[in-house]
């Protein structure tokens, strides 16, 4: 997603003279992973379509709202993305944690071989890891999203996030973290 | 890096994690419905309609301003009439000369700036002098351009003409004179010559 800076910004400058083409480009370029985002952030389709639609409206209505000495312009958009999901999921009380639901499911049973890699073979499990990926807290969550999902660098997402960079590496290592005690779980109610 | 299962005592791996992580953004490359880009470009395309609009508008109500105001310009301005009266007659800014008052007459002449001289004194000037030189009045303003004056031909009762400043004696009386005004345009009188 690393586009040029030079390039992002000669678009924006076309779009904010009516270019349609220049439109398009950007909207090619940013709406999967912003909406793949919103999607990881809320789990809800179509709060991930609100969200990528309004990131571009606001981009529509106020392209020089980019102020490229500021950071690159993925940065930009995805920090639109992030307070906008913030704003819908608030709204629609879509921001349940699910953790603790698990964390109910007792504690026996554990098995010592987790061969969660063959089990994921199958979209039942696929389909757990999302939701425990979901039911991360917000800030462990996002940076899931951002650096495992998006492939974000962590100084990207340091810069997105407004945190240092040895913030987002400790987020993410107490994401994953808790992603393995969950699929721990998981594996145990099978 | 390996974690260790409090409860189970057994290694998780990490890699495993990774890999499943990795499967999972690989099955949800999906990007935004097509229907989302397809209203966003009518969005945009509506966006930048109405603002070109408003654009052509806002030039459109500039024009029209500017040429309303040459308009009430143009009609404000007195319009100008030919006039015989010499060039030399009188000399712009160009140092006081004496003007022959025997010229023919100009009821009307626009940008012509008169010789102005002075007063000093009603008594200053001699009637003669002054049958050919305008001479200023209390109200003359030196500021005013040229184009802004005209002259005006009147006939007037000597005390009226000496109560305007005029080198007339207030003797005269009812006796009546002809002479010349250099007016403003709000009828200010500026500078009187003496012609009969």
């Amino acid at each position: 997603m690393a586009e040029s800076p030079l390039e992002d910004q000669e678009l924006l400058r076309q779009l904010s003279k009516g270019n349609e083409t220049a439109f398009t480009a950007l909207y090619e370029r940013y709406q999967g992973p912003l909406y793949r985002f919103a999607l990881h952030m809320s789990g809800n389709t179509a709060t991930a379509e609100e969200v990528t639609q309004e990131v571009f409206m606001l981009l529509i209505g106020n392209p020089k709202g980019y102020n490229a000495n500021k950071g690159p312009m993925s940065g930009y958009l995805f920090g639109i993305a992030r307070n906008l999901t913030r704003r819908v999921m608030q709204r629609s009380r879509l921001d349940l944690p699910i953790e603790e639901e698990w964390l109910d499911t007792g504690d026996s049973g554990f098995t010592s071989d987790l061969d969660v890699l063959s089990e994921l073979s199958n979209t039942e499990l696929l389909e757990f890891l999302r939701k425990a990926v979901l039911a991360l807290p917000e800030q462990y969550r996002e940076v899931v999203a951002l650096c495992d999902l998006e492939e974000m660098s962590y100084a990207d997402a340091a810069a997105l996030l407004e945190c240092s960079a040895g913030t987002v590496a400790s987020r993410l290592h107490r994401a994953r973290t808790m992603l393995k005690t969950k699929l721990s779980y998981q594996k145990c109610m099978k | 890096m390996h974690e260790i299962d409090p409860q189970s005592g057994e290694p998780l791996k990490d890699d495993v994690l990774t890999v499943a992580l990795d499967r999972l953004a690989a099955s949800s490359r999906q990007g935004a419905p097509p229907g989302v880009g397809a209203e966003l470009a009518t969005a945009f395309r509506r966006h930048h309609a109405r603002r070109r609009l408003v654009r052509r508008m806002s030039v459109a109500a500039l024009a029209a301003c500017i040429t309303i105001v040459a308009g009430l310009l143009s009609i404000r301005s007195p319009r100008q009439i030919p006039t015989k009266a010499q060039p030399h007659e009188v000399a712009g800014s160009a140092p006081a000369q004496p003007v022959n008052a025997t010229s023919p007459a100009a009821v009307r002449a626009k940008a012509v700036h008169p010789s102005v001289k002075h007063a000093k004194g009603k008594g200053a000037t001699t009637a003669a002098a002054s049958r050919r030189e305008f001479l200023a009045l209390p109200g003359y303003d030196p500021a005013v351009p040229a184009e802004q004056l005209s002259v005006v031909r009147v006939q007037l009762p000597a005390s009226a003409l000496w109560q305007m400043g005029a080198p007339v004696s207030p003797d005269s009386g009812a006796r009546k004179f002809m002479a010349d005004f250099v007016v403003a345009q709000d009828g200010t009188p500026y500078a009187v010559r003496l012609v009969q």
